[in-house]
């Protein structure tokens, strides 16, 4: 049963295939999981092998095609009619003599869809170069184009109803970042607040699971490594007087509300450390503050950086990004970047996830929001107070 | 810190660029999370972005490159010089205008490895067809060759370092499988069923915690058992249900995965009968296992044990395991399978997991072993039945 009404995927498909008028497409091969999820519902661990989405002007539903055994998956998760999923051979599955694109490549030739323009998402994670390869091999007659985020780009502006998962998401958060919080103390070892953070971001609140996060492991760079953004964990304890950093994911119907916040160890902040967090804590509400329909994206990471020039201070890479929608390895929608440069009008429904992240005296600072952007300014999605927390 | 010695690290080195040798290449580019580790010691969460490893036979360490605010994870967890840590700006990160291959070509031009024959892995996860079209435009004095597989395959054979977290993962997944059996019960959720499972995997033992599995646990249920891959809802388990528990231990990035089937209730006689055929089964499989067995006899032993019960079913019923990061646990090399002529050899760690799929139901139960001497000696003690929970 899939999650959303008929209508609404019905509403999807349509928009997509007017982006692909508009670029002169024929057909559209859509392999991103989230693109997959948004359009078809479909909604399994089964991106480890290659499987993808048809998009075709005259034909109403997309087709799913998957690994054979994946079908009842589909079966399962999609609004598809059962002939709209198609499964190919075991044979196909990391053989080095064939490749599931050489099956994807004799379907569209059997339907005589070979000839034309068709788009491929040739930036996504799991289209990889072979199965481009492939593609080209077995359909000598079309005529291939980049066709990467086209369908991202329509998942931008959410629908009332995506609002209401990313809602829950923002309240499994709060749950999520309190059992991160709970577990940490000088002494404890990152593996258990990791374990900690993990067991709540399924079990969600009493009304409302949640699933895994696009950035799946929580992200605890701590101490020396504070810095170092994508660390996971290991079993080191974590000790006095050191940063502890947590970014964590909580998601809805696989709609994410992530959140960063740090802690300091042991006892109170040194004055200079306080006084990062405060930098990092009013930069990021000014960035919020800004944050509002019609306003442009970079207006909002212009924002921070008046405050952290102030005191001469940056971070070098965006403040932000669009999320919603996510599979691994990411919870990003490569679309909207907080970020010098972007004009991107900024729409009602729109969500972001800013970070703010400052280091000084070789200690990093970071807290971060997932927001929704409202008819009147920015909604954030999770209520946690915007501080550095303190663990003894 | 890195996880193994660095003369471990060194032979692993040695011995990718003896198979480049072989096959013709000059220089390697690996993309793959698993072999980026397995020579480097990388670990971090940063794949979402373009990142790759050159192996080169004119360097002794392998050379990281990657987005520059993620050198600091590669000085964190590398073995090599931080000279060969090599970051690119962040305007190349998810930017329309200019790719990270752009910015790599140039830097490997600069090197003087523009040229030659190029090994690029085609078929990995995250080696886009963007990344290869940019690579080849920005080298266009360079032959490309597809490497997939060929670090994949050095992976293959563990080393006793190795075999030690695999022994410790082994231990984590006895824990998370105890945490699955004890909260599927009628009327608690699926969802708070994957938090313990998860909370026990990682927060381990007194001695050592876990890390995160390659694949989330698989929790297929009801009607849902036929349809493998899906993850889990927040939908209370019924009595009257079989559940597959699909999962691993983890540590240090190393898997030791393994399936059990739970039914809640009386079990139909079918289930229970196809379940005692997948144990005799799954038995029959490990007792084939010995140095020098090809990976097929293996299967071939299964398929003779179900084909006396009346089944009949092709189909591959396991792969090498170890060292892996998300989407797959599995090494793309070794196969279970009618046809992988692959001779077994200690210390070749292979996931073992046989299933039968009636239209409603469908019964696993695996064990992840290591091959010794004395034949297969699985990393994990659980009982293999049916679990039966009235």
């Amino acid at each position: 049963m899939a999650v959303f009404e008929r209508a609404e995927y019905l509403d999807r498909v349509a928009r997509v295939k007017t982006r692909m008028a508009r670029d002169g497409l024929d057909l559209l091969v859509v392999t991103d999981p989230a693109n997959m999820n948004y359009l078809a519902g479909y909604d399994g661990w089964s991106f480890y092998v290659h499987q993808c989405l048809i998009v075709t002007q005259d034909h109403a539903e997309p087709l799913w095609i998957g690994r054979a055994q994946d079908a009842s998956g589909a079966r399962i998760t999609t609004w598809l009619s059962a002939d709209a999923v198609i499964g190919y051979p075991d044979r196909y599955v990391q053989s080095t003599e064939c490749h599931p694109m050489d099956f994807v490549a004799d379907l569209l030739t059997d339907r005589g869809w070979d000839k034309g323009r068709i788009g491929t998402e040739q930036d996504a994670y799991y289209f990889n170069a072979a199965c481009q390869a492939a593609l080209e091999a077995g359909l000598p007659n079309a005529r291939f184009a980049d066709a990467t985020l086209l369908a991202n780009w329509e998942r931008a502006v959410k629908s009332d109803a995506e609002v209401a998962h990313l809602r829950i998401a923002g309240k499994i958060m709060e749950r999520v970042m309190d059992a991160a919080l709970d577990a940490t103390a000088p002494g404890a070892r990152q593996s258990a607040v990791a374990a900690a953070a993990l067991r709540a971001m399924p079990r969600g609140t009493p009304e409302h699971g949640g699933e895994y996060p696009g950035l799946l492991p929580p992200l605890l760079p701590t101490g020396e490594s504070s810095g170092a953004p994508h660390l996971t964990w290991t079993d080191r304890a974590y000790q006095r007087d050191e940063m502890a950093v947590f970014e964590l994911g909580a998601t809805r119907h696989h709609y994410h509300s992530p959140m960063v916040r740090s802690a300091w160890l042991g006892g109170n902040p040194p004055e200079r450390v306080a006084d990062l967090a405060k930098i990092v804590a009013e930069g990021l509400e000014s960035a919020l503050d800004a944050a509002r329909s019609d306003v442009a994206a970079e207006d909002v990471s212009d924002a921070w950086r008046r405050v952290t020039a102030r005191h001469g201070l940056e971070k070098k890479s965006r403040l932000g990004y669009s999320v919603g929608l996510g599979y691994p390895p990411d919870w990003g929608e490569h679309t909207i970047s907080l970020r010098a440069g972007d004009r991107t009008e900024l729409r009602p429904n729109m969500a972001f996830h800013a970070i703010a992240s400052l280091r000084r005296d070789e200690v990093t600072c970071k807290m971060s929001e997932a927001f929704l952007i409202t008819e009147t300014g920015a909604e954030t999605l999770a209520r946690v107070p915007r501080e550095l927390f303190t663990r003894h | 810190m890195t996880t193994f010695e660095r003369s471990e690290y060194l032979d692993r080195m040695a011995r990718a660029k003896k198979r480049m040798e072989a096959v013709g290449l000059d220089l390697l580019l690996v993309n793959d999370p698993a072999n980026m580790c397995y020579l480097s010691g990388y670990n971090a969460w940063s794949y979402y972005t373009h990142q790759v490893l050159v192996v080169s036979p004119d360097s002794e360490e392998p050379i990281w490159i990657g987005r520059g605010m993620d050198a600091t994870c590669g000085h964190a967890t590398c073995w090599t010089k931080h000279e060969n840590i090599v970051g690119y700006p962040d305007h190349y990160v998810q930017s329309t205008e200019r790719h990270p291959m752009d910015w790599m070509s140039q830097w490997l031009t600069d090197r003087g490895w523009g040229g030659g024959t190029i090994g690029v892995e085609m078929d990995s996860y995250f080696y886009s067809a963007l990344a290869h079209k940019r690579l080849v435009a920005g080298l266009p004095n360079a032959k490309f060759k597809d490497a997939t597989g060929l670090v994949n395959w050095a992976r293959v054979v563990k080393s006793p370092a190795e075999i030690a977290l695999m022994k410790r993962a082994g231990k984590l997944v006895e824990l998370a499988m105890k945490a699955a059996v004890d909260n599927i019960v009628p009327g608690n959720r699926e969802c708070d069923a994957v938090g313990e499972i998860l909370y026990a995997g990682i927060k381990g033992t007194e001695e050592f915690g876990g890390d995160y599995t390659a694949i989330m646990p698989l929790l297929p249920t009801g009607k849902g058992t036929s349809a493998p891959h899906i993850t889990w809802s927040d939908k209370p388990f019924e009595t009257g249900n079989g559940t597959i528990i699909e999962i691993a231990g983890c540590h240090e990035r190393y898997h030791c995965p393994m399936a059990r089937t739970v039914y809640l209730g009386t079990p139909p006689k079918d289930v229970s009968d196809t379940a005692k055929v997948v144990v005799e089964g799954l038995a029959a499989a490990l007792d084939a296992v010995r140095p020098g067995v090809v990976a097929e006899e293996v299967e071939a032993a299964w398929r003779g044990v179900i084909a006396k019960h009346g089944i009949v079913k092709d189909s591959r019923i396991g792969y090498s395991t170890g060292l892996n990061f998300p989407p797959d646990w599995g090494e793309h090399t070794v196969s279970l399978r009618p046809g992988d002529r692959t001779e077994l050899q200690p210390g070749m760690t292979l996931h073992c997991i046989p299933g039968v799929w009636g239209k409603a139901w469908g019964i696993e139960v695996s064990e992840c072993f290591h091959v010794t001497d004395k034949g297969a000696v699985p990393f994990a003690s659980y009982p293999r039945d049916l679990v039966v929970k009235a």
